[in-house]
């Protein structure tokens, strides 16, 4: 069975898969996964986010990892607006079939040049998404602790990014 | 367009049952470019150029479980670029075969050899060029690679024809290029650094296609290289750039350095002021002897801004001095880079 689908991108890299598959998923393979929204699921991720999706946001990619042949998660990358420019997050979340809900396993920042660079890093800020999953508000000053002083906005756009995610995944791949 | 469609799923067809997969997906997308320039110099007139515009097709074929093949290729629409010039931005179409993490990919087709920084910086659609016109003579060939990633290194290997893309080959004689790099992620900032060795037949310009687009390589000259490259990101700040000597022409690329050696450095900083505005500058040297007699360089500072909210959008402005075998030139150029 062949399936094709054509859509129109701009995206964010994924740099470094053989790291993030091995320590993320201890998984062996991914499979790409390009997806194109209709205006109705469109409608519904903004409705959730609170927030309009960029002009150029059409489609987005994800990336369904595989360990010796079984679905082990999911990794999206997403290019995120921080302070001094663009943020590279990845995040790797997994579906929890009983709770019919995707939860987060693990965020990293691929590439930035935010002033907190290293608190933006590091567990303390990073740890405190695993878990969540797309219903939670992902509020810097509510449910996440900015990764430093003065770096809310930086801290915010990350947050916004991995709500994103989670919330078009959970759109565009409904839980059975 | 039904007999198409019906070949192109004929073909996947084949290939997947080929490789022993029973479901196979192709996911393809396509990016719209164009480069929008005015400039304005002591030796060139103020002037309006489309210097291109371009579709970028990339198609992905994945089984239930893995990425089988990926397939980019790049199309020039319409532009004042022209010639070699040309050739060293636009015929990008390569399809790539990853064999999983871990493992080795192999790509096929006409791609940027990965020489110094231009293995992973994407110098296309940037006011700012690295001196390869004149090191290397080209940036993208006609050949096969193998890259991947061993533990924190990443390695390339390139062989190829030497000519510029969409052009049969000339001789027997190919050029190979390798390169290791390294990267260090640290608290304090992300540390990239490369090592390259090239060799092999390549064009070699007396005048700089990109001054001269109706420059024609003056000959074809076997030229080694070894190189260095670097991409250091700090927190408000990124420099990336490298340097790179080796001999044009003789067999003996280390015996003939102090006769014939070039010497090729780049450097190029950038300074975030907001999310949508940095600071550039740059400064690129071409020498073709060790003395320096002769010397090309280039230096001026710039500006990068993206439209806030479309990210498509960049407007780049930059004045640059330049030096060229002793006389000197100004100019202003700004860029507007659209990519859907």
């Amino acid at each position: 069975m062949i399936w094709t689908l054509i859509v129109f991108n701009s995206l964010c890299v994924w740099r470094f898969p053989d790291r993030d598959l091995k320590e993320i998923f201890n998984a062996d393979a991914y499979e790409t996964k390009l997806v194109s929204m209709t205006e109705e699921q469109q409608s519904d991720i903004e409705k959730r986010l609170g927030a309009e999706l960029d002009p150029d946001e059409t489609e987005f990619k994800f990336f369904l990892v595989t360990r010796k042949g079984e679905p082990a998660g999911v990794v999206s990358t997403h290019l995120s607006k921080g302070q001094y420019g663009a943020i590279e997050v990845v995040v790797g979340f997994v579906r929890d079939a009983d709770e019919k809900t995707t939860k987060i396993k693990a965020v990293r920042i691929q590439r930035d040049r935010e002033k907190a660079h290293a608190a933006l890093r590091g567990a303390k800020f990073l740890d405190q998404f695993i878990g969540k999953t797309p219903q939670d508000k992902f509020q810097v000053g509510d449910d996440i602790k900015a990764a430093a002083e003065g770096a809310e906005k930086s801290s915010a756009a990350v947050a916004f990014a991995v709500k994103k995610m989670m919330v078009v995944y959970d759109v565009l791949f409904p839980a059975e | 367009m039904l007999t198409g469609s019906f070949f192109k799923r004929l073909f996947f067809m084949s290939y997947a049952m080929g490789i022993g997969l029973s479901f196979a997906r192709v996911d393809n997308s396509l990016q719209k470019g164009m480069f929008f320039r005015i400039d304005k110099g002591t030796n060139s007139p103020f002037s309006f150029n489309l210097t291109g515009s371009e579709i970028i097709f990339q198609s992905t074929l994945s089984s239930n479980q893995r990425d089988i093949m990926k397939f980019d290729a790049q199309l020039f629409l319409w532009g004042s670029m022209e010639g070699w010039s040309k050739g060293m931005h636009y015929g990008n179409i390569y399809a790539i075969f990853p064999f999983g993490p871990g493992r080795f990919n192999l790509k096929i087709g006409q791609h940027v050899v990965p020489f110094g920084m231009q293995a992973e910086y994407d110098s296309h659609g940037q006011l700012f060029q690295q001196p390869y016109a004149l090191n290397i003579g080209e940036r993208i060939d006609i050949g096969v690679s193998l890259f991947g990633i061993l533990g924190p290194i990443d390695y390339f290997y390139m062989i190829s024809n030497g000519n510029e893309p969409n052009m049969a080959d000339r001789d027997d004689d190919k050029v190979h290029t390798f390169r290791l790099a390294i990267l260090s992620q640290k608290p304090i900032g992300d540390f990239k650094f490369g090592v390259s060795l090239l060799r092999g037949v390549l064009p070699d310009f007396i005048n700089d296609p990109f001054i001269d687009m109706a420059a024609v390589p003056d000959t074809f000259i076997m030229k080694t290289r070894l190189g260095f490259d670097w991409d250091i990101q700090l927190p408000l700040f990124t420099l990336r750039g490298e340097a790179s000597v080796g001999p044009n022409g003789g067999e003996n690329p280390f015996s003939d350095l102090p006769d014939r050696s070039v010497f090729v450095g780049y450097a190029e900083a950038r300074i975030p002021i907001s999310y949508d505005l940095e600071l550039m500058g740059m400064y690129s040297r071409f020498q073709p002897s060790w003395s320096g007699g002769g010397a090309i360089y280039e230096f001026g500072p710039g500006l990068n801004y993206t439209l806030p909210d479309v990210s498509a959008i960049t407007l780049q402005f930059a004045l640059l001095r330049r030096f060229y075998r002793g006389m000197k030139s100004d100019r202003a150029a700004l860029l507007l880079v659209v990519k859907l």
